[in-house]
């Protein structure tokens, strides 16, 4: 009877005696409140280095499917808890996407919630990966919410969300007659007082810069001494519109998820975090998989099985070299069937 | 004729057909229950065959249909066992436990002693300290095992994990806990706890035991514990993804080995990472049924719509949970699918002939399924849907009136009323609102057909068990909790046999003895309807049949 856990695969993502303060924000939001057009403005128009995890329990076909295109464009959450808990997974997949990233982090990592996602109670999860909390964004439609935060079965998540928010965006505008005061108005009473005591935080998404919106805590809660600054914003009142983009290596480029067919033509998304289906392909066939990466991919990585083959196989791709070699000596370690590419969209495995 | 037909004799074969209740001999071929009867029928009707006499002395039922169960189950036993009950192994053998924090330490002294590696991390499950009296385990008792080895106990109710100082060493918390749920000494030290969230932070350990269903062996273990508690028919009920073919070739490949044990049900949940739109689910989900092998069944869906009642995480209607011991209210559980996502994958699932399988704990889950389901009966009819409610603790009278209305089905957790019953009583939802828990006689007079459920591994696979504990309602501490929600022997084996066997659209194959039908059959030392209900679950399995060829040689 084994009783030997394997050691865990990559390099260690917490090294010992360096404080590892990946920066992630929340976003969360209710069915249809814009998360998605939010992340993808955002997403289109950033210079920083972001990745994206979509959380599609609960929203996938409607959320995921805006998001990635079928081969699965998206780093994805699965809900792997036994006990009903929707964010157990969240730790494990921040901890692989550091792994991944390791020669070149992300300046911040963005998880979109579920619909009903509560960021109170997947924040936690957060902290267990050993990020840091940078902020809770929450989407809120101008047009619904307040109806939503009254209707039956899903009104007290939609009040824990915007409870939970340091930010909210206020989306459809547009379509109210007052543009937005009241539903402005609704959504700071409804939210309550932040820890410092300050009511929260509302913008009009039709007017805000997405980018602004990373970074959010140091940059909208100043007064909260508690919060240290982010490289972006040193403590002090900054307003959103004034933190300043970083300056990209031309070679390091944001990782995102965008679908092809939602980007501007103009914007090409060049960095995206995608994952390939290797499972149950033998040597010849995870090679002609490896073949339809695109030129640019910058990195993919992961120990597979190959049909066929008794050892697992360990697959290295930076750039344009590629390493697919044997490795007998990880036979205990547990494999994956799918490779994470960081890098362009992948078009279909054969 | 004759040719190749054995039949199983007995000390008293119970048929689960109201027709045939009883008789003495089965005979089967190529795998079906050829007859029953008396051998001297049977040979009269059929001519020669061969008599297989190694149950004659052993009471044969139909094999077990666990509708609600994990492949997790036999993943887990990857690792040593540690937990307080005694429990048999897929090996067949017994694990004694640990009834004290010493025989722990003795237990990991000796799983220490066979690694060679000294890094090497070391796992247990099961731990349960809630009989313990004395000190609460600690990193310091594990650190006299060992302070070079990461170890790492996971306790029984999966939300708590306590480890050693060498392994905070390695991931950096040794001085200082990094977050809640991490309770630490008088300066600030991790006592070596780590509580929900926090369990993360013993990454590699977690990420194994989240990782490990995905591991042929875990199936075929999986397979022999159902084979040791007398089940001849398990599900895998939505947890381990099902999504792609290689998905399909894990269960289906493992499965196909000369001599597998157990007929399994994999249940597909979109919800684990398929990726799709709702139709392309349905789709998927249509396809699967085409997969199927002899030992592999495909068919019915699963959604999870909310939490737990222990983990306060089920969905309630009011009064909701109890207070807080000082008195503050305590919120709702949390959902996991908005009610459009349901209904938009109920919608394709039902117009696709798919019966789904949907997790409702709580009183107000149970509605919002109430709600879809009627809507989706008048859009588009199927009367014949079997839309089974899941775990289905809390559902009230009322429900069960609408349930039968809709033609629903129910799986009921009878197990919670012998693990959890008495938490339910003191913490949860109080004397009354328990005493009404996992309703199964109220199901009876409302008239909707239900099986019970384990849920392995949150509570072990075992019908025997499961029947126990909806026959007697008794509590850990011994309570007998809703004597009026107690059912009868005969219905409770109902409940995991055919009505089972129902619910998972298997009925005409499985869960009764009757000519046609599969030869999947359980051996036990006595008949359940005849001995003292207290001692249904000590029955002995004596064996199982499946396909007509005995397991585990």
């Amino acid at each position: 009877m084994a009783s030997v856990v394997p050691p865990p695969s990559g390099p260690p993502a917490v090294p010992r005696g360096r404080p590892v303060a990946l920066p992630v924000t929340l976003l969360g939001g209710y069915l249809g409140a814009g998360k998605t057009t939010l992340l993808n403005r955002l997403l289109a128009t950033t210079t920083r280095r972001v990745a994206v995890v979509v959380n599609d329990v609960g929203a996938i076909g409607v959320d995921a499917a805006l998001v990635a295109d079928h081969d699965g464009a998206t780093l994805t959450l699965t809900n792997g808890c036994i006990c009903c808990s929707i964010v157990d997974d969240l730790a494990t997949t921040l901890d692989e996407l550091r792994s991944l990233t390791s020669d070149a982090p992300p300046e911040l990592v963005v998880v979109e919630l579920s619909g009903v996602g509560e960021p109170a109670r997947v924040a936690p999860h957060v902290l267990a990966a050993r990020c840091r909390l940078d902020g809770v964004v929450v989407v809120a439609d101008a047009e619904a919410i307040e109806e939503l935060a009254g209707r039956r079965y899903v009104g007290d998540t939609v009040r824990s969300q915007l409870a939970a928010a340091d930010l909210v965006v206020l989306s459809k505008t547009d379509l109210v007659a007052d543009g937005g005061a009241a539903a402005r108005a609704f959504v700071v009473a409804t939210a309550g007082p932040r820890g410092d005591g300050r009511e929260v935080v509302v913008v009009d998404g039709s007017q805000v810069d997405p980018g602004t919106l990373l970074g959010v805590t140091t940059a909208t809660r100043p007064a909260t001494p508690a919060r240290p600054a982010t490289r972006d914003a040193p403590g002090g009142v900054v307003p959103p519109h004034v933190v300043p983009p970083n300056v990209v290596p031309p070679h390091v480029v944001p990782p995102h998820v965008v679908p092809p067919h939602v980007v501007p033509p103009h914007v090409v998304p060049p960095h995206v975090v995608s994952v390939l289906d290797v499972g149950g392909l033998d040597r010849a066939a995870l090679l002609a998989a490896l073949d339809t990466l695109p030129a640019d991919t910058a990195r993919a990585k992961g120990l597979v099985r190959c049909a066929g083959e008794d050892d697992p196989v360990e697959v290295h791709v930076v750039g344009r070299r590629r390493e697919v070699r044997s490795r007998p000596d990880l036979a205990a370690w547990t494999t994956d069937d799918r490779l994470v590419v960081i890098g362009a969209p992948v078009r279909p495995t054969p | 004729m004759g040719e190749g037909v054995t039949v199983f004799t007995a000390r008293r074969v119970v048929t689960l057909d109201p027709a045939i209740p009883t008789c003495e001999a089965v005979a089967v071929r190529d795998g079906r229950i050829l007859g029953v009867g008396t051998v001297d029928e049977l040979r009269s009707a059929r001519g020669p065959m061969r008599v297989d006499d190694r149950f004659a002395d052993a009471v044969v039922l139909p094999g077990f249909v666990e509708a609600h169960s994990h492949s997790f189950e036999g993943a887990i036993w990857a690792w040593e066992y540690a937990g307080f009950f005694p429990r048999r192994g897929p090996d067949g053998e017994l694990r004694p436990g640990c009834r004290s924090l010493d025989e722990l330490l003795a237990l990991l002294r000796r799983l220490d002693a066979e690694l060679s590696d000294p890094t090497e991390s070391l796992m247990v499950w099961g731990f349960d300290p809630i009989y313990f009296q004395g000190e609460r385990l600690a990193a310091a008792h594990l650190d006299t095992v060992s302070t070079t080895r990461p170890i790492c106990v996971l306790h029984a109710s999966l939300h708590l994990v306590t480890v050693n100082t060498a392994l905070m060493v390695r991931e950096g918390f040794a001085d200082a806990a990094p977050m809640d749920g991490v309770p630490t000494d008088g300066s600030g030290r991790p006592l070596g706890e780590l509580q929900e969230a926090a369990m993360s932070l013993a990454r590699a350990e977690l990420r194994a035991v989240t990782r490990a269903t995905r591991d042929a062996a875990a199936v075929r273990r999986f397979a022999e514990m159902a084979r040791v508690v007398g089940c001849t028919t398990v599900t895998e009920l939505g947890a381990a993804p099902i999504n792609r073919d290689s998905d399909v070739e894990l269960w289906t490949s493992t499965a196909s080995a000369e001599g597998f044990p157990a007929r399994l049900v994999p249940l597909f949940n979109p919800a684990r990472g398929f990726g799709g739109t709702a139709v392309e689910a349905a789709a998927w989900a249509a396809e699967l049924r085409t997969r199927s092998t002899d030992k592999i069944r495909f068919g019915p869906v699963k959604l999870v719509l909310d939490g737990s009642i222990q983990g306060y995480t089920a969905r309630l209607n009011p009064p909701g949970y109890l207070p807080l011991p000082d008195g503050t209210p305590r919120g709702n559980g949390l959902w996991l699918l908005p009610p459009e996502q349901l209904r938009e994958w109920f919608h394709a699932f039902h117009r696709a002939h798919v019966t789904v399988h949907t997790h409702v704990n709580g009183d107000e889950a149970t509605d919002l399924l109430l709600d879809t389901v009627e809507e989706v009966l008048a859009e588009h009819s199927w009367l014949d849907h079997r839309h089974t409610a899941q775990h289905s603790q809390l559902t009230t009278a009322h429900q069960y009136r609408r349930m039968a209305a809709l033609g629903m089905c129910a799986n009921i957790f009878s197990n919670h009323i012998f693990h959890w019953g008495d938490q339910h009583h003191d913490l949860t939802v109080g004397p009354d609102r328990a005493a009404r828990m996992d309703a199964c006689a109220t199901a009876d007079r409302e008239g909707v057909r239900y099986s019970v459920h384990s849920d392995a591994s949150v509570t072990p696979l075992g019908s025997l068990h499961t029947m126990w504990c909806a026959v007697n309602r008794v509590t850990a501490t011994g309570r007998v909790l809703g004597p009026n929600e107690r059912i009868p022997v005969d219905r409770a084996l109902r409940a995991v046999t055919i009505d089972a066997a129902h619910q998972l659209r298997l009925d005409h194959l499985l869960g009764s003895i009757e000519a046609g039908k599969l030869a999947d059959l359980v051996a036990l030392g006595d008949d359940p309807r005849e001995v003292d209900p207290m001692s249904i679950r000590d029955l002995e399995v004596r064996g199982t049949v499946v396909g007509g060829e005995p397991t585990g040689g």
